[in-house]
């Protein structure tokens, strides 16, 4: 029988899976928003599990949101990089070095 | 109809409004006069604030409207209008749409006021989202600029993964409790669970990320700096009023007579660590935005000793130090763009660097007093209102026996004491150089209208009882609708 | 069996195929064709059809994927309300109007800033 914890596993490792994708994909900065997009997705297959286990509708409402929200902010993340690639002419995170001190 | 909007009729009034200045600048109709119907719409905000609906929780129990959300509402309302008043004759100088800069501060204290009084988690994450959005635009508005760009990458970066953290604690949230509502969570919270107490850390930690302390600080200098300065002044202002906000909201809620979960020594070390990095770093900063950035993660660290111990002086104290903060930031960021040359009409690298304060008493004496008396109430001297909070939070960890904390936030105050000192010797001292600010710049003199007022606010400090009026009527109240009223007096 | 309910199918799919002829067989009749080199193209927005795929896009792409993104997905929250909006009634009506009145503000917005230009 599935309960909530095994879904809770599958969540971390897709989580830990895009983390690791952030730190290992420093030289492209799409790569690093489709692993903060995974990130999202990972926490919703733990809401959809919980609501799901106690037939609450509140999760999947969440989800809804979530996944709306998360495409408003990866808008937002792309109109950024597209900026960033006029000013600068690459999309290496490696390479913002300009603002130190 | 009106019944049914009115809990929510500054916040309509707000975005509604801003629709109407984002439509009016792209048909281009009016467009001198936008700003200050952005500061129209927020005294008709600050207005249906005050005139606004009874203390209590509206729309199934899905908003809150207390002393506390009023104070926080109002505030920001103040400060934006502060800025508003202050910039919109300053803002030709920067190579940004004002209308549009206007437009982004309405959408963020839209999703600041959501924040303020959400009471579900799902409400605070979509008022986190509209606050967090609207500030990465703002930070990007600057399009000639690298340092704008890359300011906003990583701000964006390090800001979803914030929200990522604070979706993964609201989910554990949800699972341990099989609820989204924040007074339920509170209410089951004291029986103790393993996920919940994890869920809890992981979305308050969210918001120390937005307020810039130790773990989850090295966004804020890089920000600071890259932004152009009216949207470093908001973001550094407003947007940390509301993370303070939501954390004292949270704090006080999770982790308030919680026995199974003893949160003190984190807060402990998160605010020691963030003191000594606010008290060591912008001693070697050359750049005057990042200096502030360094220098305002030791002030949130300050603050945060407050709430080591959950109590209503604490959280009062603490309310009173964010708001004579932000205020006194906010003052010295627009003394900067008034001094800002228009020779450079996008923000470089030297734009603001601290040797070109060098002699600033010569060329400017309004501005470099000014400038003094800012960074003076900053470090906490007594004549001015700076000094006010500190000594309250001071006082309330003596009278908590809490002598460790006590003991680093006294040296790391003379420590900070030490660099805001140098930089007014900078002012005062030194002698002019040809690259010194504000030589070249025409200052307009409506300025005199910002710079009494502030200075007025700042010699506040002279005279105590006003403000312990102040301070006893509004702000403990506030605080303890936070701690006393959260589930028996609202929820009933 | 009980066939009937699946009626409403019936009539369905053939709406559907009735007013995709019609415009079809419109376009047909009454349009002028032009036959030139750029409109046979396998892509007519400009690639080559056989080339490598590591080839640069032109930034130009993101921003329209950017509008897309936003109002493709922004519609993911009206599907809900679509399947149950006879029980929801009239206040959901309005919330969902209002939803489409705010995405319609940023659609204008986006038309005057010339967003939808390509040059």
């Amino acid at each position: 029988m599935i309960d909530p914890f095994h879904i809770n596993i599958l969540s971390i490792l897709v989580f830990v899976i895009a983390a690791m994708g952030i730190l290992i994909s420093m030289n492209n900065l799409i790569k690093v928003f489709l692993c903060i997009e995974l990130m999202f997705l990972a926490v919703s297959i733990n809401f959809i599990a919980y609501a799901y286990a106690a037939h609450n509708i509140d999760g999947h409402v969440f989800t809804v949101f979530l996944l709306t929200v998360a495409a408003a902010e990866s808008a937002v993340g792309l109109g950024i990089l597209v900026f960033y690639f006029r000013r600068r002419s690459v999309i290496s995170v490696a390479d913002a070095t300009v603002l130190k001190g | 109809m009106i019944e049914l909007i009115k809990p929510i009729l500054p916040e309509m009034i707000l975005f509604f409004g801003a629709c109407l200045v984002l439509l009016l600048d792209v048909f281009q109709k009016f467009v001198d006069h936008l700003m200050n119907l952005s500061s129209v719409l927020l005294v008709l905000c600050i207005v249906a604030i005050v005139l606004g609906v009874p203390d209590g929780v509206y729309y199934h129990n899905l908003c809150v409207i207390s002393m506390f959300t009023g104070l926080f509402k109002i505030a920001l309302l103040t400060l934006a209008l502060f800025q508003f008043l202050a910039t919109s004759f300053l803002m030709d100088k920067y190579a940004l749409n004002k209308n549009e800069h206007s437009v982004m501060v309405l959408f963020l204290i839209v999703g600041a006021c959501v924040m303020v009084s959400a009471n579900h988690l799902m409400l605070l994450y979509v008022g986190m989202e509209i606050q967090a959005l609207a500030a990465y635009t703002l930070v990007v508005m600057q399009r000639k600029s690298e340092y704008s760009a890359e300011a906003g990458v990583k701000y964006f970066i390090l800001g979803s993964l914030a929200s990522v953290l604070y979706l993964l604690g609201a989910s554990y949230l949800y699972g341990a409790y099989n609820t989204l509502y924040l007074h339920e969570i509170i209410t089951a919270i004291k029986a103790g669970s393993t996920l919940g107490g994890l869920g809890s850390i992981l979305v308050v930690s969210a918001f120390l990320f937005k307020v810039g302390l130790f773990p989850f600080h090295q966004w804020v200098p890089d920000v600071y700096q890259g932004a152009p300065t009216p949207s470093t002044s908001i973001i550094s202002t407003l947007s940390k009023v509301t993370a303070v906000a939501v954390v004292l909201k949270l704090i006080c809620g999770l982790f308030y007579d919680n026995k199974s979960l003893d949160t003190r020594w984190i807060f402990s070390a998160i605010a020691i660590l963030s003191m000594i990095v606010g008290a060591v770093v912008p001693i070697v900063q050359t750049h005057m935005k990042r200096f502030l950035g360094y220098s305002s993660i030791g002030h949130a660290g300050f603050m945060l000793m407050g709430i080591v111990n959950i109590h209503v002086v604490g959280v009062s104290s603490i309310i009173a130090y964010v708001l004579i903060y932000s205020l006194t930031l906010m003052m010295t960021l627009i003394c900067l763009m008034s001094l800002k040359d228009k020779r450079e009409p996008d923000e470089e690298r030297n734009d603001l660097e601290l040797s070109k304060l060098g002699g600033l008493s010569q060329v400017r004496p309004k501005h470099a007093f000014m400038l003094a008396v800012c960074f003076l109430s900053m470090a906490g001297m007594p004549p001015l209102i700076g000094f006010f909070p500190k000594l309250l939070i001071l006082q309330y960890i003596i009278n908590q026996g809490q002598m460790l904390l006590t003991v680093f936030a006294i040296i790391t105050t003379v420590i900070s004491l030490f660099y805001y000192l140098k930089i007014i010797k900078l002012m005062y001292i030194d002698m002019p150089t040809k690259q010194s600010i504000g030589i070249s710049v025409n200052v307009n003199m409506r300025l005199l209208w910002v710079f009494i007022p502030a200075v007025i606010i700042q010699l506040l400090g002279c005279y105590i009882p006003i403000l312990q009026t102040i301070y006893v009527q509004y702000v403990t109240p506030a605080a303890e609708t936070l701690i006393i009223g959260t589930n028996e007096k609202i929820y009933s | 069996m009980n066939l009937e309910e699946y009626l409403p199918i019936l009539v369905f799919v053939g709406a559907g195929v009735f007013i995709a002829t019609v415009f079809v067989a419109l376009a047909f009749i009454r349009g002028h064709r032009t036959v030139y080199d750029d409109k046979i193209a396998p892509y007519e927005c400009g690639f080559d059809a056989f080339n490598t795929g590591r080839i640069r896009f032109d930034i130009r792409y993101y921003l329209v994927a950017i509008l897309f993104v936003l109002f493709d997905l922004e519609v993911a929250l009206l599907f809900p309300w679509a399947v149950t909006f006879l029980e929801l009634g009239w206040s959901a009506f309005a919330g969902v109007f209002s939803f489409l009145f705010i995405l319609l503000i940023g659609f204008i917005y986006e038309w005057k800033k010339g967003a939808l230009e390509w040059d």
